[in-house]
């Protein structure tokens, strides 16, 4: 078993892609807490995406169907969003350790950033990115999903991401669009 | 004042601490993983291809490997054994070798691989030829204190002795300081300490929660300078947990299908005890006991059901894992 954890900043599109790429794997239903009915990914979606920051404040994981009988299973894991400083609120931050202790044991990184984001907004690729993305490449597993290839300026925003020249492969996706699923398959299949 | 591991390096943060930090907003998630950067480095050198040929058979490597979880334990059991090997190889070759003590602390709750780990250490450490038997010998307080004055000294005095050639677990070792300075558990500290000094051919660890080891530490100065490898066992996440429960359900050739997988992801979520607490949630003993019940009560589902085919009797469903399913009822 090896856990595959979806990290990166609040509005990245973690949440997003969590949902839509364990459906383009197979996945149907998500059960979102212990007590919970399983959801339909697309209820799964609305629970789960919401537009404000820190949405998300703990971690989900989902079993991913394995892609043969004795193949190894896969935990699919969305976590709370990262900031480049402390957070305010004693509940998120205690949320973001949790998502980094998940990180020590996790065997495969999907990192992810918004390459629409304004430079300097604080959605923007920062100091948290590159830190994690140094500590992360180290790992056997890791990639950098450069998201939301759907919206305008995403290229450019690509481009950009270039320049930071941050380690590890970057798959350019779109957690909304579902553009890039297949690269980011290929790249579990292989890791 | 004894010596430091790794001679004259500079003591690494503590991966606990640096989550503490965190959690109180002390620090941001860019500077903790910066801080990281310098824990997480890639094994010492000299455990790649570059290794001299040593007498460890590499399959208790592989074993230390294959446990979940632990990458800072594993970093640090392969830089002593490399050390280990080298100093033995540099006296050889007439060269100055350090002494250094391989006196341990294991600092972690209960169930967070301690004992797996020593006993792995014993295997390495026979291998690279620092111990002449490797075995380890498994105390605890009440093996080492006695009842009236100088009973303590022999007891611990006769663990040691059936500890030599190998390494003497002291497991809660805080709690041979419990009673004060009137406690006989101060004797077996004595007895222990001298000991050391005497006799080179034993190892000792001695192992407890993380915080009544720092305590106990700092208040035995005569310990601190003769422990200087201490080794820090971290709560399992709740992947590495959902791993063990899996590695545990192969051993024992059954499997979870999807569903009862998704079940204990959710159950093992969160599931940290308190330091020092009574509690043994994040640990691989809780991942035993939920695992061990599922397969009875799959045994009592499976009796109830007309046809039992191979897969049924492999397989671990949602049912088996509580609610209602599969109980066998007052019979």
């Amino acid at each position: 078993m090896r856990e595959c954890l979806i990290i990166g900043k609040p509005n990245a599109g973690k949440s997003l892609f969590f949902v839509n790429f364990a459906r383009y794997l197979g996945v149907t239903h998500f059960r979102l807490g212990p007590e919970k009915p399983p959801l339909a990914a697309a209820r799964a979606a609305e629970e789960l995406v919401k537009p404000a920051p820190h949405y998300t404040r703990r971690l989900f994981r989902v079993i991913l169907p394995a892609p043969s009988r004795d193949g190894p299973i896969t935990v699919l894991t969305d976590s709370v969003g990262l900031t480049d400083h402390a957070a305010a609120a004693a509940e998120i931050r205690k949320a973001m350790a949790e998502t980094l202790r998940a990180f020590r044991g996790a065997a495969i990184i999907l990192h992810i950033v918004d390459v629409t984001a304004a430079a300097g907004s604080p959605a923007a690729p920062g100091p948290v990115d590159r830190e994690l993305a140094q500590v992360a490449s180290r790992k056997a597993g890791y990639a950098l999903l450069a998201n939301k290839m759907d919206l305008p300026g995403a290229r450019e925003g690509l481009k950009s991401l270039g320049r930071l020249q941050l380690p590890g492969p970057v798959i350019a996706v779109s957690a909304l669009a579902g553009s890039g699923f297949p690269e980011v398959r290929h790249f579990l299949l292989r890791g | 004042m004894g010596k430091h591991w790794p001679p004259g390096a500079p003591r690494l943060p503590d991966p606990g601490r640096i989550l503490e930090s965190l959690e109180r907003g002390e620090i941001g998630p860019a500077e903790a993983f910066a801080r990281w950067r310098g824990l997480d480095r890639p094994p010492a050198a000299s455990m790649s291809s570059h290794e001299p040929p040593a007498p460890t058979a590499p399959d208790v490597l592989g074993e230390l490997d294959s446990l979940i979880g632990l990458a800072e334990v594993k970093r640090l059991v392969k830089e002593i054994r490399a050390f280990a090997v080298i100093q033995a190889r540099r006296a050889r070759e007439g060269l100055a070798a350090e002494a250094t003590a391989l006196h341990m602390i294991f600092r972690g709750n209960p169930g967070t691989g301690k004992t797996t780990v020593a006993r792995l250490l014993g295997k390495i450490l026979h291998g690279a030829g620092v111990l002449e038997n490797g075995h380890v010998v498994e105390v605890e307080r009440a093996d080492l204190v006695g009842q009236y004055v100088g009973h303590t000294a022999q007891r611990t005095r006769e663990q040691i002795r059936r500890a030599s050639g190998g390494i003497l677990f002291i497991d809660e070792a805080y709690s041979l300081a419990r009673g004060g300075d009137k406690d006989f558990g101060r004797e077996a500290i004595d007895t222990l300490v001298k000991a050391i000094e005497d006799h080179k051919d034993f190892i000792v660890i001695l192992a407890g929660y993380r915080l009544e080891m720092r305590a106990f530490i700092l208040a035995n100065p005569g310990l601190r300078s003769r422990f200087p490898l201490h080794l820090d066992f971290p709560d399992y996440t709740g992947g590495e947990l959902l791993a063990i429960a899996d590695l545990m359900l192969r051993e024992r050739e059954y499997r979870l299908d999807r569903e009862a997988h998704q079940e204990l992801a959710w159950r093992f979520d969160g599931q940290r005890p308190r330091e020092g607490g009574p509690d043994n949630a994040g640990n691989a003993r809780l991942v035993r006991n939920v695992i061990e019940q599922a397969m009875r009560r799959q045994a009592c589902r499976l009796l109830g059901q007309e046809r039992i085919g191979r897969e049924d009797l492999v397989t671990i469903t949602r049912a088996d894992l509580g609610g209602d399913g599969g109980r066998c009822g007052s019979v």
